[in-house]
């Protein structure tokens, strides 16, 4: 029986239940703290016991015994790591003030949930529990490291190490964030409006008007693009497709930045041999056996690594080339679950 | 922008498609065709990965070359292709169709004389994963029963129900609000109206009751029209693959008998003796699934085939598949007969 | 309430410990969709899943223009 992590409403996750309904495969879902509800913990009881002279362990998820848990392939689609910071929909009075309290249950929550992580890690898994967060100037080093070629890069503090930067990049060059990217949100203005804040790669052709202080932050030189590449990596392989965000002027600099009423091109694509080699030996090295990679595919014929997304969604690319992903997820979690039985040889 | 040592590539997503008189793109991204006369299908589906422009130009004798330069300047100034140096990366679109359902769709028949237990092949439907249920009802029924045995849908994996209903059995706005507040999932069509038109009857929400001044007949017909074409990623693989309206589909009719359409005269079976399940494994059963429009007489000669959803009986007359009910549109002629068309 | 382009609130001090990104976040103005019609609960998807979004009709029997 998988054990799937995701939020409330994924369709990746969805689709992925329609393929192991169809295998007639039992499954079971655990929402953390989710993006859409504030505050839906889980509908699961979960115990967990360990210790005592007895040294006895169990696993105790909705009165359905997990033991030994090793048994259940796990899939962590979207783990609670990287959903809202924890807003909960309750009333609270206290003069002990509310954004501390808010803080200590998500530190609380996090721990018990990489806890979690941990106890199944070990299991046949799909994604994982601790890189949700990857730290991007880590990526970039690993990824040339490993073969691929990663846009010229600046991480400073220093406005003029950045205007250096920037004059030896042909004054173009973009601001990006270290971290992920901001958390969207909708402040709404009323019933049916509202402004919806995000954040994207911007591209600067002047240092004019830009602050003079700030904080450590990640700058790249500007590559102008022939198409993007998405691939996702999945059990070793890698989908890929061109994606061609140069149609409309909106995307030029960030796929993101497009409108409802434009639309992007998909082309299915084979990334040269030396490539996937880099990505395999990458992603091996981070243990991570899904993952969504970007790459500009440049005007000069380079390829550039730009970052990879633990949880990125893969419907698109899936979609739009016909891999049927969502189906490969489900045979790959269902054919884990025999492959242990087989071995273990008698639980269910 | 062009250059004749480029490659010229139509995105996989737009899809050439040859008629006996008249081609087309398909736009699957953008749910729209692109009507093209037939030389420039054969141009466009040539091996472009291999040629460079240049040398396309010259399959056809260098007799198309300032045509070549418009249209493929057309094709990538509307997205719909793209210039490249290096063809060898791009794919082309596996075509095959892969669907979690083991039943797609559904039509199930309802009179007063119906005996079989709607509440277990609604049941069974849903075990089998149905995504789209229409429910046609004839004949003043109690709906209340219906609406009763609809319960058991309430968190089911269908998608789409539609309940068609005639005008006579005279049910308030407020009844039909309530069904459709209880049943999200749940379309109403009143046929026999007075009027076509569509009523909201809900505060901001985009669903609807639709009337119609149509009549519904236990041998209604399928309507064949250029705004009913659906072009969308799926029902083009479905459609290159399978018969589009049958593939995966089981009717119940009003007796209760299982057929692959209400209208067809097989029956396989009945729900009051048989399983549906056991019913759709039967190879006779899966037959229609597999008779796609490409293999049958004037489908396979129409540009619209990849689109074109129909529910007709599949018959085989001298080796050849024909369609029972056929469309009124003329593909080696490119007209549709004015006379049939609603 | 009148809203017709009134721009929303992004005011970011400059400071030492904002990084450059920051500066750079981005709004614009929408109307909201109401796409609470087309989510229902679904007990295989232990939540809500899309129910308009399937890809063909069922039959077109009827033909209103």
């Amino acid at each position: 029986m998988p054990l799937i992590f995701s939020q409330e409403i994924d369709f990746p996750t969805n689709r992925v239940f329609d393929w192991l309904s169809f295998y007639d495969a039992d499954y079971q879902k655990y929402t953390g703290l989710n993006l859409e509800d504030d505050f839906t913990f889980n509908d699961k009881k979960i115990t967990i016991s360990l210790g005592g002279l007895s040294k006895k362990k169990s696993i105790k998820i909705k009165d359905k015994n997990l033991d030994p848990v090793n048994l259940f392939p796990v899939w962590f689609r979207r783990p609670n790591k990287v959903s809202n910071p924890f807003t909960g929909d309750f009333e609270y009075e206290s003069t002990y003030p509310r954004n501390l309290f808010n803080y200590a249950l998500k530190q609380r929550n996090t721990i018990f949930w990489d806890y979690l992580g941990y106890k199944l890690e070990s299991n046949n898994h799909l994604g994982s529990f601790k890189t949700t967060g990857l730290n991007k100037p880590i990526i970039l080093e690993l990824a040339q490291q490993f073969g691929l070629t990663i846009p010229s890069t600046l991480i400073t503090n220093s406005k003029d190490d950045l205007k250096l930067f920037f004059e030896t990049n042909n004054n173009r060059i973009i601001t990006k964030s270290i971290e992920e990217i901001i958390i969207d949100h909708k402040h709404y203005i009323n019933d049916e409006e509202y402004h919806h804040f995000y954040q994207i790669t911007n591209l600067l052709e002047s240092l004019d008007n830009t602050p003079s202080k700030f904080a450590p932050s990640l700058f790249q030189e500007y590559i102008d693009k022939e198409y993007e590449i998405r691939t996702v990596f999945f059990n070793d392989k890698c989908y890929s497709a061109a994606v061609f965000t140069q149609i409309n002027e909106n995307t030029k600099v960030d796929m993101r930045n497009r409108m409802a009423n434009h639309f992007t091109r998909y082309m299915p694509y084979k990334l040269d041999a030396k490539i996937e080699a880099s990505i395999l030996k990458l992603m091996n090295h981070l243990e991570l056996n899904f993952g969504v990679i970007d790459f500009i595919k440049s005007i000069d014929d380079q390829y550039y690594f730009l970052e990879i997304n633990p949880v990125g969604q893969y419907g698109d690319v899936s979609l739009y080339c016909n891999y049927g992903i969502h189906k490969k997820i489900a045979e790959f979690l269902i054919k884990n679950e025999n492959k242990k039985q087989k071995t273990s040889g008698k639980h269910s | 922008m062009m250059n004749n040592e480029d490659h010229f590539l139509l995105f996989s997503t737009c899809i050439p498609v040859k008629g006996h008189e008249s081609s087309l793109i398909m736009d699957l991204d953008k749910s729209e065709y692109l009507e093209i006369p037939n030389e420039l299908y054969d141009i466009l589906t040539s091996d472009h990965f291999t040629h460079n422009i240049k040398k396309i130009k010259s399959l056809f004798n260098n007799d198309y070359d300032e045509g070549i330069n418009q249209y493929f300047q057309f094709l990538v100034d509307n997205h719909y292709g793209f210039y490249t140096s290096n063809p060898s990366p791009f794919q082309k679109l596996p075509l095959h169709f892969d669907s979690p359902h083991k039943i797609i769709s559904s039509v199930v028949a309802i009179n007063k004389e119906s005996k079989y237990d709607l509440t277990n092949v609604f049941q069974q439907l849903d075990k089998l994963d149905c995504q789209l249920l229409q429910i046609r009802i004839y004949d003043h029924i109690e709906m209340g029963e219906v609406i009763e045995a609809l319960k058991v849908l309430k968190k089911s994996s269908i998608r789409i129900i539609e309940l068609y209903f005639p005008a006579f059995l005279k049910l308030s706005d407020e009844v039909l609000k309530k069904i459709i507040v209880d049943f999200p999932r749940i379309l109403i069509t009143v046929y026999g109206a007075q009027e076509s038109k569509k009523n909201s009857v809900l505060k901001n929400s985009s669903r609807v009751i639709r009337y119609t001044d149509q009549q519904l007949l236990y041998d209604s017909k399928e309507v064949y029209s250029t705004d009913l074409f659906t072009v969308s990623h799926e029902m083009y693989l479905e459609a290159v693959n399978y018969n589009a309206g049958l593939h995966r589909k089981v009717c119940i009719d009003h007796e209760g008998n299982i057929k692959n359409y209400v209208s067809h005269n097989t029956i396989f079976g009945n729900v009051k003796d048989n399983l549906i399940a056991e019913i759709i494994q039967k190879e006779e059963f899966k037959e229609k699934y597999y008779l796609k429009n490409d293999i049958i007489e004037k489908c396979k000669d129409c540009q619209f085939r990849y689109m074109c959803l129909s529910n007709s009986d599949v018959e085989k007359k001298d080796e050849n598949y024909h369609k029972i009910d056929t469309c009124t549109y003329n593909p080696y002629k490119n007209t549709w007969d004015q006379s049939n068309t609603i | 309430m009148k809203t017709k382009n009134k721009k929303p609130q992004v005011s970011i001090p400059e400071n030492e410990a904002i990084s450059f990104d920051l500066h750079y976040i981005t709004s614009v103005q929408k109307k909201e969709i109401p796409r609470e019609d087309f989510k229902v609960e679904m007990n295989r998807y232990y939540g809500k899943g899309m129910i308009m979004d399937f890809y063909k009709n069922n039959s077109n029997i009827f033909h209103d223009e």
